[in-house]
């Protein structure tokens, strides 16, 4: 571990906020190598995951197809370009893309990634961490906070994978992670690969993150696969789900009561039917909580 | 250039640096510069700021960040000018294009599809090949091809929605605008077709293989569009109407355009009027005419 742990005071008085939230079940983040599979044979799929600035456009193909899978299936919108650390002041040019789009969507939630990616005038395209320091836990919940007041609805936060750790680090990412979310009171979009990922570049244990967050404010759960290079592990969405994130994902999901779960598939890609079929591995650590999910589900039809 | 007036000084000034790292290109076995921007060695600088993991000194931890950065940003630029790519090959398009532009224009937009936005910009100020007035075209053609694909579909005006012959003065007063996904060029050979037999093969093979040859011949005109099934489509059109289409980008009624081409030479105006009301239905019927304006 890099950082000192130390005590947040209004950890200890959160409450569980995920009651109204549906669990979908088992999706897959839609992709354009996957459209003529889908299209053609509309498979039985709970539900998708887009990147929402795919489609935060002014027209043509990206929108036409987004209304055709709208027809069938439900859609969460997941963003990458939000930079919510970022030292320049919230974009709300963007945010009223995204809030447009929100309407268009449907989408229960919204949720986006727990980084920085821009100073002014230069955009880096990229998830980038943030030093774990008090001073920027309240910079960035409170423009957290603003974030879901503005779009209306549910917002979630997403652990990163990192590569690097800085010297002013004040505490390890798990405490910062929850006391962001906690203090914006938002909700967190666990992703149990990046954990891994990140517990292999930076030397902690798994158990020791998972342990440590408000589960209670996790809405949804990302898979994904990785690529080992020994001396680091990069995130790279290219390959299948590797078993010591199963692991994780067998510990974790019974600890959310039950919550969204998502394999994201981004390079390399396999067949539609094979990237389903690796999403639907998750259904063999979840049986216990599945009663759970036909309730929620019902609910949110209602 | 404004910051958030609460960012934590220290964050900012880590941002900062950060992003000073990223901005400065790496070399081509994917590495640092062994200097930082402000001039003192990476090792050095790097461990000011970042701790060492087990297997990884600081700046090797922030090269992986780099790395990243830089291969996403050529990457989108290959895809968005796959035209101007296969004019340099993937090594010299990155080391005489991309770089150097995205050096000068860092990424000014959230959205990944306006990197590009400004390349067109920096040939004019700053490349120097002989080949620049056509290298000038590419880029503009490949960013035509690419905001085209995602541009704004106004409501388009319809046969049905055009008056009855005898109001049919109303229609010749209103303001008519083209479909912003519709793009006009006028050029001395036909860079479509170009563009379309180098996009058969991968970047490279054009290294070693000739290319074919691009005739200049007499002006000629060209409209890219977006047609019914969203797809692009491209077709030569006659000088006439690319020049009325042209009147319709900035808003102009029939009227407008019609007082214009009784000042233009003979030629012009003849083939015009004769061809007006055919051209006009083709544009209704493809639906290239909006009453709307963009935005």
């Amino acid at each position: 571990m890099e950082a000192q742990a130390f005590e947040l005071p209004y950890k200890k008085n959160h409450m569980t906020k995920r009651t109204s939230i549906p669990n979908l079940g088992i999706g897959i983040g839609l992709r354009v190598p996957h459209y003529e599979d889908i299209f053609k044979n509309q498979p039985n799929i709970d539900w998708f995951e887009i990147i929402s600035e795919n489609f935060m456009v002014e027209g043509g193909k990206p929108l036409e197809n987004l209304h055709r899978i709208l027809e069938r299936y439900p859609v969460v919108q997941h963003g990458v370009s939000l930079a919510i650390g970022s030292p320049d002041p919230l974009d709300f040019d963007y945010l009223k893309k995204l809030k447009a789009l929100t309407k268009i969507t449907k989408t229960p939630w919204v949720s986006d990634h727990l980084c920085w990616g821009r100073l002014p005038g230069a955009h880096y395209h990229d998830l980038l961490p943030l030093p774990y320091t008090k001073e920027v836990i309240s910079y960035v919940s409170e423009r957290a906070k603003i974030v879901q007041d503005y779009l209306e609805m549910p917002f979630a936060l997403e652990n990163l994978s990192s590569y690097v750790a800085y010297k002013q680090d004040e505490m390890p990412e798990w405490e910062f992670y929850g006391a962001v979310v906690e203090k914006a009171d938002i909700f967190m979009m666990l992703d149990v690969n990046n954990i891994y990922v990140s517990s292999r570049n930076h030397g902690f244990d798994p158990k020791t993150y998972y342990n440590n967050i408000p589960i209670d404010r996790v809405i949804q759960i990302h898979l994904a696969g990785h690529t080992d290079y020994d001396a680091y592990v990069l995130d790279t969405h290219d390959n299948y789900v590797r078993d010591d994130v199963w692991k994780i994902y067998a510990e974790v999901y019974p600890k959310t009561g039950g919550v969204s779960t998502l394999l994201e598939w981004d390079d390399n890609f396999i067949s539609f039917q094979q990237t389903w079929d690796e999403a639907l591995k998750a259904k063999q650590f979840q049986p216990a909580i599945e009663s759970c999910r036909k309730s929620s589900l019902e609910d949110a039809v209602k | 250039m404004t910051y958030d007036p609460n960012v934590p000084l220290l964050l900012k000034k880590e941002q900062q640096w950060f992003g000073s790292i990223l901005n400065s290109p790496i070399d081509e076995n994917n590495h640092l510069s062994p200097h930082s921007p402000s001039g003192v060695p990476i090792e050095i600088e790097a461990s000011e700021h970042i701790v060492p993991s087990h297997s990884l000194k600081p700046h090797q931890r922030i090269q992986i960040y780099a790395q990243q950065y830089w291969w996403r940003m050529l990457d989108t630029l290959q895809e968005d000018f796959p035209f101007v790519t296969r004019l340099f090959g993937y090594q010299r398009f990155n080391r005489l294009v991309a770089i150097p532009y995205l050096v000068k224009y860092s990424s000014r937009n959230w959205s990944m599809n306006l990197i590009g936005d400004r390349l067109s910009q920096w040939i004019e100020e700053e490349y120097c090949g002989n080949d620049k007035e056509l290298v000038l075209k590419a880029v503009k053609l490949d960013w035509a091809f690419s905001q085209s694909f995602l541009a704004e579909e106004l409501p388009p005006l319809m046969q049905e929605h055009l008056p009855s012959e005898e109001s049919l003065e109303e229609i010749f007063e209103q303001k008519l605008y083209l479909q912003p996904h519709i793009n006009l060029f006028e050029m001395e050979c036909d860079l479509f077709q170009f563009r379309v037999e180098l996009l058969k093969h991968l970047p490279d093979y054009w290294l070693n293989h000739a290319m074919p040859t691009l005739e200049s011949s007499h002006k000629r005109f060209f409209v890219l569009y977006r047609n019914k099934r969203n797809d692009l489509s491209w077709k030569e059109i006659s000088r006439g109407e690319y020049h009325l289409l042209h009147f319709f980008q900035s808003g102009s009624s029939i009227d407008k355009v019609c007082e214009w081409l009784e000042t233009q030479e003979a030629d012009l105006y003849q083939n015009a009027m004769e061809n007006l009301s055919s051209w006009f239905q083709e544009w209704t019927s493809r639906g290239w005419l909006s009453l709307k304006a963009s935005g």
